[in-house]
């Protein structure tokens, strides 16, 4: 590909990581993941709410987990071989997501990406920025913005004013 | 580089030479012979002269030109520099940091006192054109050199040099032209002789070293050598050093042992205000021996985030290391090879933990150097004399703290000075004391904390007057009883003031309440005792550093958690009979007579709803600002140092927690907010 036909397709389109929770496929703004780890020993804070499960070390870090499955109203599962953390970042501000299983990175075309539609299922669908159908599956993209805000995880007049200077 | 980042530096230079300023000005009123003092005044002011005008600073150049010139005069004459001509730098060095700030602001006003003070500086030189012509040129020290022969007048000058103990020792060679066969050299012994003193001065007679032509490297030309000498050696183990040489070809004398003491009696007539510092642990090493040369270091800036970095991964390196040493895997090998290479990496990995934490760590004696400053001021202005005693100076403390450290003390010393010390001498006088108030700063470790102490032997703390003031704000409440160390924490609550009249220095009770504050933001506490009449001592304790703590790490539901060591008091598993409740009002231990509230952590974490029986329970005693309480856990696990890390906003809403801790392990261990648990728990009944 011509360096001109790269321009056009990072402006039409942006890349997405995607992962499993049950049989759904959501996709994550790559920009905002800075790596994904496997499940570790994760540290129980109290007087949170249960989809916080806790703290991790990262390398010195200390980075809060949130289950996304509890997020997302869905039951608890146990952890095995291909549950993973993925580590995003906003402002500075570093949260780990537990996800039943990371598929890979998707470059999604903006003309791909409709509306969410309304679900009538149990599961909370606030956070999903929108949807796209990629050959047989559907992915949907999550909004991190809005996991963050109501999770109360960040201050999220901070963020604004990192994504206006941007 | 662009213009902003050099005046970045430029300010930051500027600032650490002004502030030096200030101490040697009063180092100088201290010891008024130490000319080399006044030298370094003048080098930093004329920095700071150059650096100001090649960033259009023009205001801060002009003053501090003439301050440079004022400066130029005394250190160049002989003229006695009084008390009021120290007055005059000082107040110039002040106007020196406004300029800089109005500088930096790009304010266009001049601080309020610029012109007079200008006039002040310029009235000194003035006087200096008189005198000029009436003083007669001085004789320069180093007019000696090249001689052979030295006069008195040199020796006596060279007798200033020496401190307690040493002797001045002249050393006369006279050496054979084939020393050099018998394993002697001129540079090898000067080597030894510096091991043993040091050399003030060496006259070399040159005069026999022949044309190159006919040079012969095998023979020694220069045969005539007079060394002065300084030792604290005695004269037989110098005398080793010429073994080489035959008894004739050296004269051994000793011309003048030192008497000087070092300064513990107290000469009256020496102390004026502020003055007088001892260092009884540095009395070894005098601050003149400080300043020679070969005690000269260079040093590296370097950005703090910077060992930060270094220091959480050198964390991590420890945490690597730790599992390796401890991985089942590997122990199961038994071979020889790795066992010892892990031995080695741990032993490197420690070394190298201890080394970066020792670079954050800086003498406080910076610190304590500014506070003569502030106890030269506040005693002017409260026409009290005061010496102030600095012990401990050496003492090292986390940078990070240091910066945060000047503001409690400089109120603490304002505070003992104005309230602490009485307010005449007739006073001190009817209660046997000297005359000239004591003010005490004192630093050294203590079980693993770091203590400053600030100590007055003024009239002490008034427990009845503060009592009544306390409760007349309503601090207190009427009729309640208080130990004697809650009674002196009073004074340091917001809105109390004992001082009858407001002064300009203390007693809008702002200051011990901001002492207070912000020395627990350093993760410390301060302690006040005082005895009436004899005096009061602020004891500030702080950690050794803020990145480590030392941890009491208990176990609650199967979840680690850390309390700090400094809280806590003591740690027991209760008998049964000493294990009450009180209706409504909850739990509590009767230990040695005191009552002390029990918390069960794990309700209040609201992890579980077990209540276990106390007496098969662990309590931890904790000391904390609202009185003591005992926390009940599952199981005390032990004491260790851990490495603090913020928990970051997502989770810093949590007022339980003060941070979390990396264990040795690897795993996170949340730390105790001790203050908070039990005002807490008091805010639920």
């Amino acid at each position: 590909m011509n360096e001109e036909g790269k321009r056009e397709l990072n402006q039409d389109s942006s890349r997405f990581l995607t992962f499993f929770i049950d049989d759904e496929q959501y996709g994550l703004n790559i920009s905002h993941v800075k790596e994904i780890i496997a499940s570790m020993n994760i540290t129980n804070v109290p007087k949170t709410p249960d989809y916080i499960k806790g703290v991790i070390n990262l390398r010195g870090a200390v980075i809060p987990i949130v289950d996304v499955r509890l997020k997302f109203g869905m039951d608890e599962r146990a952890y095995d071989i291909n549950t993973a953390i993925i580590i995003n970042e906003i402002d500075n501000v570093s949260i780990g997501f537990i996800v039943d299983r990371v598929e890979d990175v998707l470059s999604i075309k903006h003309s791909e990406l409709t509306e969410p539609p309304k679900f009538g299922t149990n599961v909370d669908t606030s956070f999903i920025e929108s949807v796209a159908q990629i050959n047989e599956n559907v992915v949907m993209v999550l909004n991190l913005k809005k996991i963050f805000e109501q999770s109360e995880l960040v201050d999220i007049s901070n963020i604004e004013k990192s994504e206006n200077d941007n | 580089m662009d213009i902003n980042k050099l005046k970045e530096i430029f300010v930051e230079e500027a600032t650490e030479i002004i502030e030096k300023l200030d101490v040697d000005i009063i180092n100088f009123e201290e010891d008024p012979e130490d000319k080399e003092l006044l030298n370094e005044l003048f080098r930093g002011v004329h920095t700071l002269k150059g650096s100001a005008n090649s960033f259009g600073f023009s205001r801060l150049g002009e003053f501090v030109h003439h301050f440079e010139d004022a400066l130029d005069y005394y250190r160049s004459s002989d003229e006695q520099i009084t008390s009021n001509i120290i007055d005059v730098f000082l107040e110039s060095v002040d106007i020196i940091k406004e300029v800089m700030e109005v500088e930096i602001e790009g304010n266009p006003d001049l601080p309020h006192q610029y012109n007079q003070c200008l006039e002040e500086i310029k009235t000194l030189l003035q006087k200096k054109d008189t005198q000029e012509e009436k003083s007669s040129p001085t004789q320069s020290d180093l007019d000696n050199e090249g001689t052979n022969n030295t006069d008195e007048v040199n020796i006596e000058h060279l007798k200033k040099e020496l401190i307690e103990d040493e002797s001045l020792f002249r050393i006369t060679l006279n050496l054979d032209d084939d020393v050099y066969f018998r394993g002697f050299d001129h540079s090898k012994l000067f080597k030894l002789l510096t091991k043993e003193g040091y050399i003030l001065e060496s006259h070399w007679d040159m005069s026999n070293i022949p044309d190159i032509k006919k040079f012969n490297p095998e023979t020694s030309y220069i045969t005539s050598i007079v060394i002065y000498f300084v030792s604290k050696e005695d004269e037989a183990s110098i005398k080793e050093i010429f073994e080489y040489l035959d008894d004739t070809e050296y004269i051994f004398e000793k011309i003048y042992t030192s008497t000087k003491e070092a300064p513990i009696t107290i000469d009256k007539a020496d102390i004026k205000f502020g003055r007088r510092e001892e260092d009884k642990e540095a009395t070894a090493v005098t601050p003149k021996k400080g300043r020679r040369k070969s005690d000269i270091h260079s040093y590296v800036k370097i950005d703090t985030n910077k060992l930060d970095e270094l220091f959480d991964s050198i964390g991590e390196l420890v945490i690597a290391q730790n599992f390796l040493a401890e991985n089942k895997d590997i122990q199961i090998m038994k071979n020889e090879n790795i066992t010892k290479t892990i031995n080695i990496l741990s032993k490197t990995t420690r070394l190298i933990q201890n080394r970066v934490m020792s670079l954050r760590m800086v003498p406080i004696n910076d610190t304590f150097e500014k506070m003569k400053r502030v106890v030269r001021d506040a005693s002017k202005k409260v026409n009290k004399e005061i010496s102030l005693v600095v012990e401990g100076a050496e003492t090292e403390i986390d940078k990070t703290m240091i910066d945060s450290l000047s503001d409690p003390l400089i109120h603490i010393i304002r505070n003992s000075i104005d309230h602490g010390i009485e307010d005449n001498t007739q006073d001190r006088e009817k209660a046997r004391k000297s005359p000239i108030g004591q003010v005490t700063l004192r630093a050294y470790h203590k079980g693993g904390k770091i203590a400053i102490e600030i100590n007055d032997d003024g009239r002490g703390i008034n427990k009845d007057k503060v009592l009544e003031k306390a409760k007349e704000r309503g601090l207190v409440a009427e009729g309640a009883e208080l130990s004697d160390s809650q009674i002196f924490g009073l004074i340091m609550q917001p809105g109390f003031s004992t001082a009858d009249q407001i002064s300009d220095i203390s007693g809008r009770g702002v200051g011990l309440d901001v002492v207070r504050t912000s020395i627990e933001k350093l993760k410390g506490k301060v302690e006040i005792s005082s005895s009436t009449g004899k005096g009061s001592t602020f004891t500030i304790l702080l950690p050794l550093t803020l990145a480590i703590i030392d941890g009491m790490l208990v176990k609650s539901e199967n979840d680690t958690y850390i309390i700090p060591t400094l809280s806590v008091i003591e740690s027991f598993i209760p008998q049964k009979k000493i294990v009450h409740t009180v209706k409504d009002k909850g739990e509590f231990v009767d230990l040695r007579g005191e009552m002390i509230p029990i918390v069960r952590l794990n309700e209040l974490l609201e992890s579980s709803e077990n209540r276990p029986n106390i007496w098969e329970s662990t309590l931890v005693c904790i000391e904390s600002e609202n009185g003591k309480f005992a926390i009940l856990i599952d199981d005390l696990i032990g004491r260790q140092q851990v490495v603090i890390k913020p928990l970051g906003y997502t989770l810093s809403g949590i007022k339980e927690f003060s941070g979390s801790a990396v264990m040795g392990n690897g795993e996170i261990a949340l730390i105790l907010n001790v203050e908070s648990l039990w005002g807490s728990k008091e805010g639920k009944n």
